[in-house]
């Protein structure tokens, strides 16, 4: 991948990115993950879970990460630089307008289509990320009863770490840092 | 401690609300925008709130420089704008702050430390390619992103409420959801499927209230 359609391929994401870090894992996923495409969702998946552990936002990690295995420091420099230059242009422009046009009817629409999209990208963001650990391998939308097999099947150890993260995260206050450390030390054990 | 525009002088009438980064010379504020959020970038876990929190303490307590409700107009314009929560943040501030040359400095701070530091590790990690291989450290990235799975779930059980709340929201995020999973269409496309139903369903149902 040439570093002029890097820049741009991450400026895209930086329109896109709606609600988050997480929202920017199915738009990459679209356009990098896959067959014929820069990454396989074993690299990805590694990718992310050590953006995650790294500090700093998610977001820039990953931005980071996946330009460093397509360009080195440059392509590492240009994906990150790509996808903020639209925040650069656009937090300004929404500080000059937004006064005047916050309640308009195109910005109250365009904020009402918004929410819930990206809404639902960050629930296919959470299933690419079952896809990668839950789950043995994608889910195969298109045939029902391979479908069902994959969701009846999945990785014991795997949905254990899931199930009791996501019970720890809503009923108590430990912090995900924990989390991940256990995580990495059972999987260790449990997870090959 | 909430600050409005005015607070009250010794003698009872109302003083306007003096920004202290008024007294700065303008590098003095590009260089304190940038250190504070290099140092919020680096160091706040937890996500885009966090950090958002953390720089509400920094700049709106610490150092006055912005009152709360000037802060939740900033976290209104970031909830706006596409990208990273973080980054977001540090231009609206940065901006209001010291126009373009703050907005730039906030972006900078905010961006630097992270593209070291994950830099540096992406070239440790090329490294280390045989040491991924082996079945622990395989075992391990599952567990990571188990955790991850488990971390995304709790938001959106969180976000539901607020984001879905009619037949419209439902249809808007199942069609994003599904339309990217099982259709794989371009999420370019599906966004701005759903930004133009938005705009008509508003456009609709304000021409109904008006009567026309």
């Amino acid at each position: 991948m040439s570093l002029t359609a890097l820049y741009l391929s991450f400026f895209k994401f930086g329109l896109l990115c709606f609600g988050g870090g997480y929202m920017l894992i199915p738009l990459l996923a679209a356009d990098f993950v896959g067959p014929g495409k820069p990454l396989t969702p074993e690299i990805f998946a590694k990718l992310v879970s050590i953006a995650q552990v790294t500090p700093g936002p998610i977001g820039i990690n990953t931005a980071t990460y996946v330009g460093f295995t397509q360009g080195g420091l440059l392509g590492a420099t240009l994906a990150t630089f790509g996808m903020v230059t639209p925040t650069l242009l656009l937090v300004i422009l929404a500080s000059l307008l937004l006064r005047k046009y916050a309640e308009s009817w195109p910005v109250q629409g365009f904020l009402a289509g918004m929410r819930p999209a990206s809404f639902g990208m960050m629930v296919a963001a959470g299933v690419i990320f079952a896809e990668l650990s839950v789950f043995r391998n994608e889910l195969p939308w298109a045939e029902p009863l391979a479908l069902l097999r994959t969701v009846c099947t999945p990785h014991p150890a795997a949905l254990a770490i899931a199930a009791v993260s996501l019970w720890l995260l809503i009923k108590t206050r430990i912090s995900f840092i924990w989390m991940l450390a256990g995580a990495a030390v059972v999987g260790a054990f449990l997870c090959r | 401690m909430t600050m409005s525009k005015e607070i009250q002088s010794s003698s009872g009438t109302p003083v306007p609300f003096q920004p202290e980064y008024l007294a700065l010379p303008s590098w003095r504020r590009d260089a304190v925008l940038c250190w504070q959020f290099a140092k919020i970038s680096a160091l706040v876990l937890g996500g885009g709130y966090a950090i958002m929190a953390a720089a509400q303490e920094e700049f709106s307590r610490k150092r006055r420089w912005i009152t709360d409700d000037e802060f939740l107009e900033l976290v209104a314009i970031t909830q706006t704008v596409p990208g990273i929560l973080a980054v977001n943040f540090a231009v609206a501030i940065g901006w209001k702050v010291n126009r373009w040359r703050g907005a730039v400095a906030g972006l900078l701070g905010a961006v630097f430390p992270p593209l070291i530091i994950m830099t540096i590790v992406a070239m440790i990690m090329t490294q280390m390619r045989r040491w991924m291989e082996l079945p622990a450290v395989q075992g391990a990235f599952r567990g990571l992103i188990a955790v991850v799975t488990a971390m995304v779930a709790a938001a959106v059980i969180k976000l539901r409420a607020k984001t879905v709340r009619c037949w419209f929201d439902l249809i808007v995020a199942l069609g994003c959801c599904f339309g990217l999973l099982a259709f794989k269409y371009n999420p370019a496309l599906l966004i701005l499927g759903a930004v133009l139903l938005g705009m008509a369903r508003n456009r609709l149902s304000a021409r109904r209230r008006s009567g026309s």
